[in-house]
């Protein structure tokens, strides 16, 4: 049982891992096929209602537009919901001295990123396969978006599960930061189609240039995105130290129950 | 080769509580040898259960280090260390994996010494508390351990199955075993010293009858 401590590490992060999967989805029913059909109902409901209300969206059709707008904001609602709940839904794995808080934090928020991920995927088979979308003109840029973006998730995850330790607040008024963190999310309008003054407000959340950057992966460059890859790295560095060294902190004031 | 040991130095340990903040371990040290079997006696609320959970690396002391060399086991005695919401079988394979254990072998086991046949596809939740202590002996038994965290005695379901439970333990000659109890007779029947805890440091005794003597009369 002496294995290197990044060799266990990796062992625990897989056994979460599907552990999460097991307690999220069930053994029973369709399961897991849940990953997919509920944000699939959602971003065919918001494209369907986009589309009648004629809201316009440039040359990007609406589904795709709905698909990539919603996935980020799912995203972005679950990595920092779930983690941030990580140690009180697991409370009794930190018995095991193998496990440790980061290894519980890391694997919630990596989990919800790849379950849209996974959904994203597959949604843009499925709508590209029924002609709503085009695939993607550049997908390695959409990628390259994405992850910039789950990036910027996984980090926020770890500052929320600390505020969530450190304080009962932050469970009351994180549904209330979600809401009012909407337009930051970048999901419901391209930053070119606003007022000048608006863009340079808008752009310095890093969430907006990650979903310019995955939708002009999807559209091409005739859509006209906005973004910097340099600012958002650093962001993106910035607050995944901020939320490694926040969590690093938490198991001195965590009560364990037994 | 130089013996493997588990050493305990300088631990300290403070809990704030509503009425101030109150010292439960002052200063710990211990070393503790491949094989040893080390009983700890101490009132209740004199931090035996804090000074097994840190060593177990549930808590955070507020000084100190513990140098493990050995594998150590959680402390076994209480339910934490699986999961209520998953059955039997989720709950072995999931623990397998982490602790990089053979799955059939552990499986096997638990399976044998809880003696819970189909009930393993349950979740622990719909367990009675005696076959959820059961489950948890069964399952902290099916690893290979350096050494064996127990806290308060071997409680676990009935006369019949706390003499399996013994006999668990002894076969673990090779381990080593930290074990806190008030039954004197548990004490005597597995550990070879003794230590008192009290004032938040450990008085250690090489003979577990001094031990229980000072205990008693303190």
């Amino acid at each position: 049982m002496t294995s290197s401590s990044l060799t266990i590490q990796l062992r625990v992060i897989k056994a979460l891992y599907i552990r999460e999967m097991i307690s999220h989805f069930g053994r029973k029913n369709i399961g897991f096929l849940w990953m997919f059909i509920e944000p699939m109902m959602f971003s065919v409901g918001i494209a369907i209602l986009w589309s009648l209300t004629l809201h316009s969206f440039g040359s990007i059709p609406p589904a795709g537009f709905a698909l990539t707008g919603y996935s980020a904001l799912v995203a972005w609602r679950n990595c920092v919901g779930r983690t941030s709940l990580a140690i009180q839904a697991n409370l009794g794995l930190i018995y095991h001295q193998n496990i440790t808080i980061l290894d519980l934090a890391i694997t919630r928020a990596i989990f919800e990123f790849t379950a849209t991920t996974i959904s994203l995927i597959f949604l843009t088979i499925i709508f590209a396969a029924f002609g709503l979308i085009h695939f993607p003109v550049n997908p390695l840029e959409a990628l390259l978006g994405w992850f910039l973006l789950g990036w910027f998730y996984v980090g926020a995850g770890l500052i929320a599960l600390f505020l969530n330790e450190r304080s009962e607040i932050f469970h009351r008024v994180w549904h209330i930061v979600m809401y009012l963190t909407m337009p930051l999310t970048g999901a419901f309008s391209m930053v070119s189609w606003l007022p000048k003054n608006v863009q340079s407000l808008l752009l310095l959340s890093p969430m907006v240039n990650g979903v310019e950057i995955l939708r002009e992966g999807y559209f091409g460059a005739s859509i006209d995105a906005k973004y910097s890859i340099p600012y958002l790295l650093t962001i993106n560095l910035i607050t995944l130290l901020i939320g490694l060294l926040l969590v690093k902190r938490i198991k001195k004031f965590v009560e364990v129950e037994g | 080769m130089k013996e493997k040991t588990l050493k305990v130095s300088g631990i300290k340990k403070t809990y704030r509580t509503q009425t101030g903040s109150k010292v439960v371990l002052r200063k710990i040290d211990l070393e503790i040898r491949r094989g040893q079997k080390i009983a700890i006696l101490g009132r209740n609320g004199s931090g035996k259960s804090t000074l097994i959970r840190i060593i177990g690396g549930i808590e955070e002391p507020d000084a100190g280090i513990i140098i493990k060399e050995m594998s150590v086991s959680w402390p076994i005695g209480y339910n934490g260390g699986t999961q209520g919401s998953l059955s039997g079988l989720d709950n072995i394979t999931f623990l397998s994996r982490v602790y990089g254990a053979d799955h059939k072998m552990v499986l096997d086991f638990v399976a044998d010494f809880s003696e819970l046949g189909m009930a393993l596809r349950d979740p622990l939740k719909t367990y009675s508390a005696g076959m959820r202590s059961r489950f948890n002996f069964a399952l902290s038994m099916a690893f290979n351990f350096d050494c064996f965290l127990v806290d308060e005695g071997l409680a676990a379901g009935d006369f019949k199955f706390a003499e399996k439970c013994e006999r668990a333990i002894k076969n673990k000659a090779d381990s080593s075993l930290i074990m806190v109890s008030h039954s004197q007779q548990a004490i005597k029947d597995f550990c070879d010293t003794a230590c008192v805890l009290e004032n938040g440091r450990l008085v250690e005794f090489s003979n577990i009858n001094d031990a229980i003597n000072y205990y008693e009369n303190t």
